[in-house]
């Protein structure tokens, strides 16, 4: 069997588009979770510090810190035990999420510190719209559904911090935990 | 200049290769997911998988998840160094 120019630039073109297409689904069935378990720390955390008499100082962190042991659970199963045969690329993958997180953390901390912010408000917002362009960011390359909730997530955010007011928290549990909850929903049925 | 591969050349034997090469080492697709990709029917798919299995390119698990049979799909070392030649033997003709 021999090929000609045409038929093998057909083939590549065949093999790049299901590598991309391929991908791409990976990469939303990994990030589906994350974004629903985001998606509800975000709507029952708000949703409490509007309408509950907890302690509100107390509210976030221990949301946050249920939310970190979920995640930490949900990498744990995605990295387990390499099919037979497999590399070992997959080994210390669940470290490195971790890391990230950690990172993440640290910005946001670093952030509040440098600028100042003591306001909700401002720490709400500013975060929905980091998450929102870290949205974009990272769909460049796995695929144009993150890109489309990372704008969404951002402007929500913003239409939020100036357009919302007495309903401010929950405005923002709804939107963008709810966005958050949809969204991966949406990248699962892809 | 090398040759092709005579079983990972066939149309859909080629885009299945290929997705499967385009996730991380050692990562299962299931079946339902290949299908979709593919747009194959399910006794299409599963002969070409059957023909790629035989060679040992891939390595096909079923399992069950509650009482749900599920069947999974994973690239082997052989079978990625296979698709590897015929991308670079593909290469090679474009190049001249």
């Amino acid at each position: 069997m021999t090929l000609d120019k045409t038929q093998a630039a057909q083939a590549l073109a065949d093999i790049d588009q299901s590598r991309r297409y391929s991908s791409s689904l990976y990469s939303y069935g990994r990030a589906s979770p994350y974004l629903i378990i985001a998606g509800l720390m975000w709507l029952v955390a708000d949703l409490l510090m509007q309408f509950s008499s907890l302690d509100k100082a107390l509210i976030w962190p221990v949301v946050s810190l249920v939310g970190t042991a979920a995640f930490v659970l949900l990498a744990m199963t995605q990295t387990g035990k390499p099919p037979k045969g497999s590399s070992p690329v997959k080994r210390g993958l669940f470290w490195r999420f971790m890391l990230v997180w950690l990172a993440v953390f640290a910005f946001m901390v670093a952030t509040f510190t440098i600028f100042g912010l003591s306001d909700g408000r401002q720490e709400h917002s500013f975060i929905g719209v980091f998450f929102g362009f870290s949205y974009v960011a990272v769909g460049v390359f796995m695929g144009w559904r993150m890109v489309v909730i990372g704008v969404a997530l951002a402007a929500l955010s913003m239409a939020g911090f100036f357009y919302v007011h007495d309903y401010y928290l929950a405005y923002m549990g709804v939107v963008g935990g709810g966005a958050l909850i949809g969204s991966g929903l949406w990248l699962r049925a892809a | 200049m090398s040759g092709p591969d005579e079983i990972i050349h066939q149309s859909t034997r080629l885009k299945l290769m290929a997705a499967l090469r385009g996730l991380p080492p050692g990562e299962r697709v299931e079946f339902t997911r290949l299908k979709a990709i593919l747009k194959a029917t399910d006794g299409n798919l599963g002969a070409h998988l059957t023909a790629l299995e035989k060679p040992g390119y891939i390595e096909v698990t079923k399992d069950f998840v509650g009482k749900k049979p599920r069947t999974r799909v994973a690239i082997t070392r052989a079978g990625g160094a296979a698709f590897d030649d015929h991308v670079a033997y593909l290469r090679e003709i474009i190049d001249g």
